[in-house]
């Protein structure tokens, strides 16, 4: 049923029962980084930028300052962004643009728009849901529960959705009678997720299942009987035999409730919009729809199910937890659930309450730990490719672009992200994952994020530099050795949270990179030298 | 060259998890041996060529006939002449081994433990392997063409080419592509030779003090893994100025890594370079598109093995052909043919004893085979990934029973 407008926006912020105080965060008793040092980690993770000065000179008269700003970042259209990627990631809806799944071609009302931008909006469709329930303070079981969409005039094309929006991103709702339950109706997360007739919705089944509980029916050990028999039309294996039984038994039910949706989408054939990816009745020969043993009529049930289920609460926690500790959710240990999972659910699913426990924790501060019950703790959490765009957005104002000629039948390919596009940039260079093939993302350094990283400091050190005395550099062109050290502190403090004197070993560091560019007989090349290293720096890399 | 650290990285990521101090996974010494890993990824039909069952009613074989290329017999239909050009050619160092056990139904945990012999989510596979024992003086081991490649933790070792080799775009100044409203190249700042030096010192400079106060062992790693990265990335740069990667068209070559790849090698770029192949193997649908695929794939791998005979590197390389899963004996309603959990997989090289490892059964199913005669027997063994990989890391100098303890070498694959 469609929310009416006025009323979904009255209920943002109104909780309909007072909620309990927040608990303090958890400690683990690890040495931490300083204050400001955490206060990067935190902007960083939280937002893909590093904090202003101010915030810096808050956090260091009164470290309690901290939290405040954390709530200023939690409220931020930059956090918005990142709730974004963070789904990208774990629906792996976030792929490249260009190629199947994806390559919905630039055609009719859309004709306008360059390919890699249009698919590159079909994609964020999901991340935008996420983005709206988590800032916006609902409760996280509308991922799963909502009766509205987020759309834009792109997608709202693309999919034939109720959109009265300005052509900008707001709430839109299906016409076509699917039932309200968020991603569990969004046609672009089955559009990456296709079934075929004989596969019978389990790759959905199994994606959702990994996804929203954490439940990876694919990392479990399978001994396949040599005398399996999986072909058609003699496939009792699948009740039969105890091997298979033990997933399929529960995964083939689940599967059931995707079958109303559009089995397959083959973006590259769509000649007109919108595109039909409802079908409204499920496919011959699924099997009762079931959660795990107990039956339903359909998605609204399966997401009332899910939303109600703990394992929701408790893979969400293990997701937000990897996000900002730097750590693949499998190798997350099961006692972080309990630090967390019991406010969590006590909240009613607030996200942004979660991450504010976990981020102003000992442990998102720690500096690292030897103790081997502390593994999981990292003090070096590394960054990704969309990290290095948000930071050459934020330090030098651009975009790192370029402008592809070509047309393989879908559209001229157009204006390129080049540090997170898959196909052409850098993505994969620089250690992200492709939402495809490669769902990992690189936790340490390797040669060609090293190379995209010189890259992005390459393009931000000239475009800094050449405008001294503004943004980043507050130093003018002639400024005597004494202020440039006090540009140098400050940038130290900017990039890294860390303080220094003037005539400090690691200023000192900075003054002769500044002489090896010139000094200030040059000092545009000098302050390009400067922040061409700086910009480079493991401590860039890593936060 | 193999430094401690890896050495101590490689003995905790080998599939059985042994702990080396001082040993090193190597055996050879010198130059090694260089390997080159294509995967067909998609999952394909093993009838196609490698085993088909034209006597099984049971199982859906391609039209065709059996051809004899030496010690090899291998299935030749109209639609695969590049294949058959290809063991005309190459048959006499090629070895085949079929019914492979892939131990799930899914592509990625398949591709895992094809590639790894593992399913644990960190295993290094074989060319990083390779990569890590002998090709430490290359600039970057191991170069990937494609996502399925599994590097671990030897991370600092390996990088992407690109699907569209941008690895050239961030290498070589001149090839940047152009930004928005221009067509030339944008590098962005390119430092003077002088002030590159300086801005290298200062990175090392600020790893090493970051270094010292890192409180964990992986915290040293991350570190230790940057400063090799930041050595490696500077060689990169210095090798792409004439080498290869100068000479890459960006937006052409998508479709092929196999001249590339010989340069790589030759250029002594890479000690190891993984390929995944661009066809959709899926075949749900239209199975018959298997055979265009395996003649596409082998005209490139012909391509691959003619470069390297130039060059002089056939006696260096081992070449070891994979798909993560086979399809199942008979069509579907589509004409497809769904996932099927055993697989074959391709062997060459100047020591492989040419022959088929017989893992399967009239019907397409696995039957024990004898390892040292290749041939169905009782006693022998069903095979698992691990005995390919162990095949493999015998032939190309590493310690298989270190490597893959779980694995055993199917002795009949060597010369």
């Amino acid at each position: 049923m469609r929310l009416p407008l006025l009323l979904a926006v009255l209920l943002v912020g109104c909780p309909t029962q007072p909620l309990p105080p927040e608990v303090a965060p958890p400690t683990i008793g690890v040495e931490t980084l300083s204050v400001e040092q955490t206060l990067v980690r935190a902007s960083v993770l939280l937002r893909g930028v590093r904090p202003s000065l101010d915030e810096f000179d808050a956090v260091a008269v009164d470290p309690a300052a901290l939290e405040g700003i954390v709530e200023t970042y939690l409220d931020s259209s930059e956090f918005g962004a990142a709730v974004r990627r963070w789904h990208g990631e774990w629906l792996l809806t976030d792929t490249w643009k260009d190629f199947y799944p994806a390559g919905f071609p630039s055609i009719g009302q859309l004709a306008d728009l360059g390919n890699i931008d249009l698919n590159r909006q079909v994609q964020e469709g999901p991340g935008r849901l996420a983005e709206f329930v988590v800032r916006n303070d609902r409760s996280y079981s509308e991922l799963v529960l909502a009766d509205y969409t987020i759309a834009n005039r792109t997608t709202s094309t693309v999919w034939g959705l109720l959109y009265e929006g300005d052509g900008g991103w707001s709430q839109a709702w299906f016409g076509d009678g699917r039932p309200a339950a968020g991603i569990l109706v969004d046609p672009w997360v089955f559009t990456r997720f296709a079934s075929t007739d004989t596969n019978l919705q389990r790759e959905r089944a199994s994606k959702l299942a990994r996804s929203l509980l954490c439940h990876d029916y694919l990392s479990r050990e399978v001994r396949v009987p040599a005398d399996v028999d999986i072909t058609e039309g003699g496939a009792n294996s699948l009740t039969e035999n105890a091997v298979c039984v033990s997933c399929h038994s529960t995964l083939d039910e689940l599967g059931a409730f995707f079958g109303p949706h559009v089995s397959i989408i083959y973006p590259e054939a769509t000649w007109e919009y919108p595109v039909q990816s409802w079908a409204g009745v499920a496919q011959p020969g699924l099997p009762t729809p079931s959660f795990y043993g107990t039956p339903g009529p359909g998605l609204r049930s399966l997401g009332e199910m899910i939303a109600e289920d703990p394992r929701f609460a408790r893979c969400s926690v293990r997701r937000f937890y990897g996000q900002l500790m730097g750590i693949d959710e499998p190798e997350i240990p099961d006692e972080v659930e309990d630090r967390y999972v019991g406010d969590f659910m006590d909240s009613g699913l607030l996200v942004k309450r979660l991450l504010k426990r976990m981020v102003l924790s000992d442990e998102f501060a720690a500096l690292g730990s030897d103790d081997p019950n502390l593994e999981h703790v990292s003090g070096l959490r590394r960054i990704k490719p969309w990290h290095m765009s948000r930071m050459l957005r934020d330090l030098a104002g651009m975009e790192w672009e370029t402008d592809l000629d070509e047309d393989w039948g879908l559209g001229r390919l157009g204006e390129t992200p080049l540090i997170d596009d898959v196909t052409w940039g850098f993505r994969d260079l620089a250690g992200g994952s492709d939402g495809f093939f490669r769902f990992e993302q690189k936790r340490t350094a390797n040669p060609t994020t090293l190379l995209v990283l010189r890259g992005v400091a390459a393009q931000a050190a000239l475009r800094i530099a050449a405008n001294l005395g503004e943004g980043l550099l507050t130093v003018s062109a002639d400024a005597d050795e004494a202020a440039v050290r006090q540009q140098l502190v400050d940038l130290h403090l900017r990039l890294y949270g860390e303080r220094w004197a003037t005539d400090d070993a690691a200023i000192d560091a900075g003054w002769t990179l500044f002489e090896a560019g010139g000094g200030a007989g040059d000092a545009e090349n000098a302050w390009t030298v400067v922040l061409f290293a700086l910009l480079q720096d493991p401590r860039i890399l890593y936060v | 060259m193999i430094t401690r650290r890896n050495a101590l990285k490689l003995g905790a990521l080998t599939t059985g998890g042994l702990a080396l101090s001082s040993l090193s996974i190597a055996r050879a010494t010198g130059d090694g041996t260089r390997l080159v890993v294509v995967f067909a990824s998609g999952g394909w039909d093993t009838t196609t060529l490698f085993d088909p069952k034209p006597d099984s009613n049971d199982v859906d074989t391609a039209d065709g006939d059996w051809a004899s290329y030496g010690a090899l017999d291998l299935w030749r239909t109209d639609g695969t002449p590049a294949a058959h050009d290809f063991f005309t050619r190459w048959g006499s160092m090629a070895a085949v081994v079929n019914g492979i056990a892939t131990e799930s139904l899914v592509h990625e945990e398949c591709g895992k433990r094809v590639l790894t012999g593992s399913n644990r989510g960190g295993a290094p596979d074989i060319a990083a392997l390779v990569a890590a024992a002998h090709g430490g003086d290359c600039p970057l081991p191991y170069l990937v063409r494609g996502a399925s490649a599994r590097t671990g933790t030897v991370e600092a070792l390996s990088g992407q080419l690109g699907w569209t080799n941008q690895l050239s775009a961030v290498a070589v100044p001149d090839l940047h592509y152009p930004a928005v409203g221009s067509t030339e190249a944008n590098p962005g700042f390119q430092p003077r030779p002088d002030e590159d030096v300086a801005v290298r010192a200062y990175l090392e400079a600020s790893a090493a003090r970051l270094s010292g106060r890192a409180a964990s062992i992986p915290d040293s790693e991350r570190l230790a893994d940057y400063l090799e990265s930041l050595d490696r990335s500077h060689a990169i740069r210095d090798a792409a100025q004439t080498g290869f990667l100068s000479d890459i068209d960006l937006v052409q070559n998508i479709e092929e890594p196999w001249p590339h790849t010989v340069a790589a090698l030759a250029e002594g770029f890479s000690q190891c370079v993984f390929i995944e192949d661009d066809g959709y193997w899926d075949t749900h649908f239209q199975n018959a598109d298997q055979v265009g695929l395996h003649n596409t794939l082998f005209g490139g791998l012909d391509t691959l093995m003619r470069g390297l005979e130039d060059e002089g590197l056939l006696d260096e390389t081992v070449v070891l052909v994979l798909s993560e899963m086979g399809r199942t004996p008979v069509l579907n309603a589509g004409q497809g043919k769904d996932h099927w959990p055993f697989t074959s997989a391709l062997v060459l090289g100047t020591d492989v004893r040419s022959g088929v490892v017989q893992g399967t059964d009239g019907d397409l199913r696995p039957t024990a085979v004898d390892l040292s005669t290749g041939r169905p027997g009782a006693g022998g063994r069903l095979l698992h990934t691990s005995d390919v990989l162990a095949t493999v890391a015998e032939l190309t100098g590493l310690d298989a029973a270190t490597a893959y303890p779980q694995g055993e070498v199917i002795d009949a694959l060597l010369g």
